[in-house]
């Protein structure tokens, strides 16, 4: 049997998968990034596939912008900081650890005298 | 308000992050990252990790890694002066492989010479310049946000692995193409 091979591809041609270009700018794994670096991730766990660069940047300075305790705040600032990315992420830590303590889900260690 | 932390405990962060997207621009080069030290700097700790793995990575990308600080203070001012640095910097990196020594010895490194003047960091202070005999020199003023002086090796390793080759497709199909 013959195979045309010009007409096989004629008739697949509908079916081509056009690949996205993802332009440079995209910021991706904002989350991933402010969840290792908020829980200490060890350096050998990390998956640096799973965020790009921009992404990295932007929860740098996310971060950057923030003030500190010994700043002067205006009330401006802290209304800024609850719509902080890192303010947003540990909030929801802090919901989710509530929710599992309330069940008496944590197990306390009899031994820990400290 | 969770994330109002002291100052120290924010400078900290400010450079685990900035350590943390070091290790990200090492790894996008294909370098691997697994075993080097973690990124978290504690607030009044022992602040080497950053430098660790600033290091690191420049070592894997470029094997004749040498570095200069202020015990080499002589030497440090020498090269400085010569690759036209124009103040004394507090360390000096002389990067160099066979790739960069082969366009150096071509000439055809001007042609990077114009991108390289136009990288500079906004939060971290350093310079870059090539030198006749040890290749790409990094300056680096004191600092301890380095990711912004990696992105600048980065760039301008993949110019010159562009550059690279693009004149050994000259040399080697050189009169093939003068052919057609």
């Amino acid at each position: 049997m013959k195979i045309d091979f010009h007409k096989v591809e004629k008739l697949l041609e509908p079916y081509k998968q056009i690949k996205k270009q993802t332009s440079e700018k995209k910021e991706e794994g904002v989350a991933k990034v402010i969840q290792y670096v908020w829980n200490h991730t060890p350096t050998k766990k990390v998956d640096f596939d799973s965020f790009n660069l921009n992404g990295g940047l932007r929860a740098f300075y996310e971060f950057y912008f923030l003030p500190h305790y010994d700043d002067e705040m205006t009330q401006a600032d802290l209304v800024a900081i609850k719509d902080n990315l890192w303010e947003i992420n540990a909030a929801w830590d802090d919901l989710i650890y509530s929710l599992t303590k309330c069940n008496n889900k944590v197990y306390e260690n009899e031994d820990d005298f400290i | 308000m969770r994330m109002l932390l002291d100052a120290e405990e924010k400078y900290a962060y400010d450079e685990s992050i900035s350590n943390f997207l070091t290790l990200k621009i090492w790894h996008d080069l294909g370098v691997n990252v697994k075993e080097f030290p973690d990124y978290i700097v504690y607030p009044g700790g022992y602040d080497g990790s950053s430098l660790e793995i600033l290091e690191a990575g420049l070592k894997a990308l470029y094997p004749t890694f040498r570095q200069l600080d202020y015990e080499d203070e002589h030497k440090l001012e020498t090269i400085a002066k010569e690759s036209n640095i124009s103040s004394t910097p507090e360390r000096l990196y002389l990067l160099n492989n066979d790739k960069v020594q082969k366009l150096l010895d071509t000439g055809e490194i001007d042609k990077l010479k114009k991108p390289l003047s136009k990288l500079y960091g906004d939060l971290t202070e350093f310079d870059m310049s090539f030198h006749k005999e040890y290749g790409l020199v990094l300056a680096i003023y004191f600092t301890s946000v380095f990711f912004e002086a990696a992105e600048a090796v980065a760039r301008i390793t993949r110019l010159v692995e562009d550059l690279y080759i693009q004149i050994e497709g000259v040399t080697d199909n050189g009169l093939c193409y003068q052919a057609i």
